[in-house]
């Protein structure tokens, strides 16, 4: 081998190893910026919400399966959301109500629960703080997420019922009733009535890196309209592929709507025969009425849960829902806020078809504030 | 768009920084410079893109006259009549409303019969900052300071750079003419690591220290009526490092994004929070404003020329109207006003507070510092009273929420502060290393992963 192929050799090897090197920086780089993140990650979570440094948490950490059904789980902790010590969003509170305060409860599903708001923007938080003038009220926020009107009533009765509030707010979500039957009727039958303090299960999560579910989030959040809708048509045909077949919902189904005004008068009484006085909230989307070329993603979005629903079919039944919330009202001589007429088709009070934003989670506390009779101290 | 925004970092950035670099002319490179400017600005609102668009010609057609007439007279009315198109559009947007709900309640409280329109525009977002900058542009260019230059868009390119435009610093023409006469045959990799340096310091003392103080201070004094003494105090303490680190990080990241573009902008904070008295302080904060102010106001209304009552005056003007250019609201111009007699009570007695030891000096001028962020951050004086009230005569009430946290945010910002080095003072004592480069490699993942938190929010400077 000649002198001058063996220096080629020499530098074309020193290239290799010069990029070879240069590879391994920009992987430990790397490797560097995310365990970066992730600490950072954990220690937001750990100072700001609560959450220990070494825990996995998810969102099952929110709620538990009781014997009665689903409840916020004591304590549970993910993101933004933090539970106190009965299971409730909001501040930590007694069973036993503070003598000479008001007591009002909330009772819904995520809408309620709070899930686009920043934190303390709940409709049910701002409520109270709008009624902090009023003299001593406590509002709680019993909404747990997915919960129909029928596992309210187990709900209600074993877990709820104990705070003896003097008002019941509720806003139900008439969706659950769509496909009907709604799959999260409670068996509480079938398990025997014991004491309410059932100790929650221990969570047991593999290892997530919340720093890369934070970038997860934000990169999911920049993703164009038009490719979403894409993803969420594909994810709708996913899910009616794996179903039975059944023929495309094109009305308000009246089993459904029979279903919702059976659970709503029977959640009506229960709670009334309990001594407290009910107070019915009208649902509220942000879907316009025809529909219109910009309700179409959240109209999509939805229908990956009711895939079988034709898209007007998810506007019409909210509001044939609506129509027996005013019934029962009627019929129960209850008061009745009609917080669609206030809200529905407002884009901007809405994060997506059903939950508020920070503006509509205000809109909704006013209104409430404004209408619900509160009794005095 | 935010600096400390995904957006911006993954996608603005590197097309911007990318196409700035394959783009080889220095005309080519100021085109695509105020291009991007214009892009920046208008993500915000492009309706005003039009409005910069406006400031900017007139400004650049008043330097134009200055090299075509040579005439006492007429190199006059080149100065005024644009300053006035600039003071007017400033004026129209952000003083207009203040002045009549000004008129309105002068109007009432003297029993008058007045009903005076209210007056709501949007303000445009930087319009304080660059009109700053078109106006020193002329004034500089009629004093002959700088020579102004032809080139459209070389002007263009200094009005609407992104890294200065909507919470300064103000940068001067004369402060960058070099870099941007330069622009074409710029090295894009001799500044490189410092721009990153910098930029990623900046993200930090914005994303990690500013924005978590934030977290403490906006619900706090949401409910200011029930703080108590301590917590008002400790309210006022994050407040005082919230503003800081979010002005300073934004600027340190403004210097670090000019850099990564050839352009060396200048310092705007100099560790403030060291300075041993009024006069120290206005050196180190905000320092191209107080340089602004002091060559553009202060020196032409007769500086320290006329005697020690007519220094006063001056200083008292001065400030102000310091004070006013930061908000349409008299709680800035009291602001302004207590800073103009801190610095006069300094120029009356300085002998006596210097004579003060150094950490006592220090801690005297941060807590006059502290006291005057009252004013600044009140919306109204009953809201600034209270405060201040709750701050010297001891009242029952709560804490900040989470207040244990909050002190520790406190200990850690004092430091970095009042004693730490400074960005500056980090990149010129500094070599980038393998370490150095992994420490700021682990910095950015933690600004990234707070950021990806929610908790971004815009610089508090915008306002202004």
């Amino acid at each position: 081998m000649s002198a001058g192929a063996e220096v080629a050799g020499s530098s074309s090897t020193n290239k290799r190893t010069a990029a070879g090197a240069r590879v391994s920086w920009a992987l430990m780089t790397l490797a560097a910026c995310l365990l970066g993140g992730e600490i950072a990650a954990r220690l937001d979570d750990a100072l700001f919400h609560g959450v220990p440094f070494f825990a996995n948490p998810t969102d099952d950490d929110l709620t538990t399966l009781d014997w009665f059904g689903r409840r916020g789980r004591a304590h549970g902790q993910f993101g933004k959301w933090q539970l106190n010590s009965l299971g409730f969003r909001g501040a930590e509170i007694t069973v036993a109500r503070t003598p000479g305060c008001a007591r009002i409860v909330v009772m819904g599903a995520s809408e309620t629960f709070g899930y686009r708001e920043s934190p303390g923007h709940e409709f049910p938080n701002l409520l109270a703080q709008r009624l902090a003038g009023r003299g001593c009220v406590e509002v709680v926020n019993a909404a747990v997420v997915g919960m129909t009107l029928g596992s309210m009533q187990p709900y209600w009765t074993h877990w709820v019922a104990r705070l003896h509030p003097d008002v019941v707010f509720i806003y139900p979500s008439p969706l659950f009733y769509l496909e009907y039957p709604a799959p999260q009727q409670a068996a509480a039958a079938s398990f025997p009535p014991a004491s309410s303090s059932v100790p929650d299960a221990p969570l047991d999560h593999p290892f997530e890196s919340r720093f890369i579910n934070r970038l997860r989030a934000v990169a999911g959040a920049a993703v164009p309209q038009w490719l979403t809708m894409c993803r969420v048509k594909r994810q709708v045909r996913a899910k009616l592929a794996a179903l039975p077949a059944r023929a495309e919902i094109d009305s308000p189904p009246a089993e459904g709507l029979a279903a919702f005004r059976r659970d709503l008068d029977g959640l009506v009484e229960t709670i009334r025969d309990s001594g407290a006085r009910v107070v019915l909230l009208t649902h509220a989307e942000r879907a316009s009425w025809p529909i219109e070329r910009r309700d179409l993603l959240d109209l999509w979005a939805s229908k990956v849960f009711w895939p079988h629903a034709a898209l007007p079919v998810l506007v019409e039944f909210d509001r044939a829902a609506n129509v027996i919330i005013g019934e029962t009202a009627r019929r129960e001589a209850v008061q009745l806020i009609d917080a669609a007429a206030a809200l529905n088709g407002r884009f901007d009070y809405f994060g997506d078809l059903v939950h508020f934003n920070d503006r509509g989670a205000e809109i909704m506390a006013d209104l409430i504030a404004a209408q619900a009779r509160i009794p005095g101290p | 768009m935010l600096f400390n925004s995904f957006i911006f970092i993954f996608a603005f950035l590197p097309v911007t920084y990318g196409v700035f670099w394959w783009l080889r002319s220095a005309r080519h490179r100021y085109m695509w410079l105020a291009l991007s400017g214009y892009v920046f600005y208008g993500y915000w609102d492009a309706r005003f893109c039009l409005l910069m668009a406006f400031s900017t010609l007139v400004s650049y057609c008043a330097g134009l006259a200055f090299l075509r007439y040579q005439e006492p007279r007429l190199r006059r009315l080149a100065l005024i009549i644009p300053v006035c198109v600039d003071l007017s559009l400033l004026g129209f947007f952000k003083y207009a409303g203040f002045a009549l709900r000004s008129g309105q309640w002068l109007a009432d409280s003297l029993g008058i019969n007045a009903h005076l329109p209210v007056f709501d525009v949007i303000l445009p977002v930087g319009i304080s900052f660059y009109t700053f900058h078109t106006i020193t542009y002329i004034v500089d260019s009629y004093r002959g300071v700088i020579r102004p230059t032809r080139n459209l868009f070389e002007f263009s390119a200094y009005v609407s750079l992104f890294s200065q435009l909507v919470a300064g610093p103000i940068v001067r023409f004369r402060q960058i003419e070099r870099d941007l006469e330069d622009l074409g045959n710029a090295d894009r990799g001799r500044w490189l690591l410092q721009g990153i340096s910098f930029f990623v310091i900046g993200l930090i003392e914005k994303v990690l220290i500013a924005d978590s103080l934030a977290n403490f201070v906006d619900p706090a004094l949401r409910s200011y009526a029930t703080l108590s003494t301590a917590g008002v105090w400790l309210t006022m303490l994050a407040y005082s490092f919230q503003l800081y680190f979010d002005f300073c990080g934004y600027s340190d990241m403004a210097v670090g994004l000019g850099l990564m573009f050839g352009l060396r902008i200048p310092q705007n904070f100099n560790s403030p929070y060291k300075a041993q008295n009024p006069s120290d302080f206005w050196r180190r904060w905000h320092i191209s404003l107080s340089s602004c102010l002091r060559d553009y106001l202060y020196i032409p209304l007769g500086g320290n020329r006329h005697g020690e009552l007519a220094t006063y005056r001056n200083l008292l003007l001065t400030m102000l109207i310091g004070g006013l250019w930061h908000g349409a609201n008299w709680t800035f111009v009291v602001w302004g006003g207590y800073h103009g007699l801190l610095l006069t009570a300094y120029r009356m007695v300085p002998r006596l507070w210097d004579s003060l030891p150094y950490a006592a000096a220090q801690l005297l001028m941060f807590v006059l510092v502290v006291i005057g962020w009252v004013f600044f951050r009140a919306p109204d004086f009953t809201t600034a009273g209270h405060l201040l009230l709750a701050m010297f005569a001891p009242k029952p009430g709560t804490l900040p929420a989470n207040s244990g946290v909050l002190i520790g945010f406190l200990l850690v910002a004092a430091y970095l502060a009042m004693v730490g080095r400074n960005a500056f003072e980090l990149n010129a004592q500094r070599t980038w290393t393998r370490g150095y480069q992994t420490a700021i490699a682990v910095a950015f993942g933690a600004c990234l992963a707070v950021m990806a938190g929610g908790r971004n929010s815009p610089f508090l400077y915008f306002q202004f």
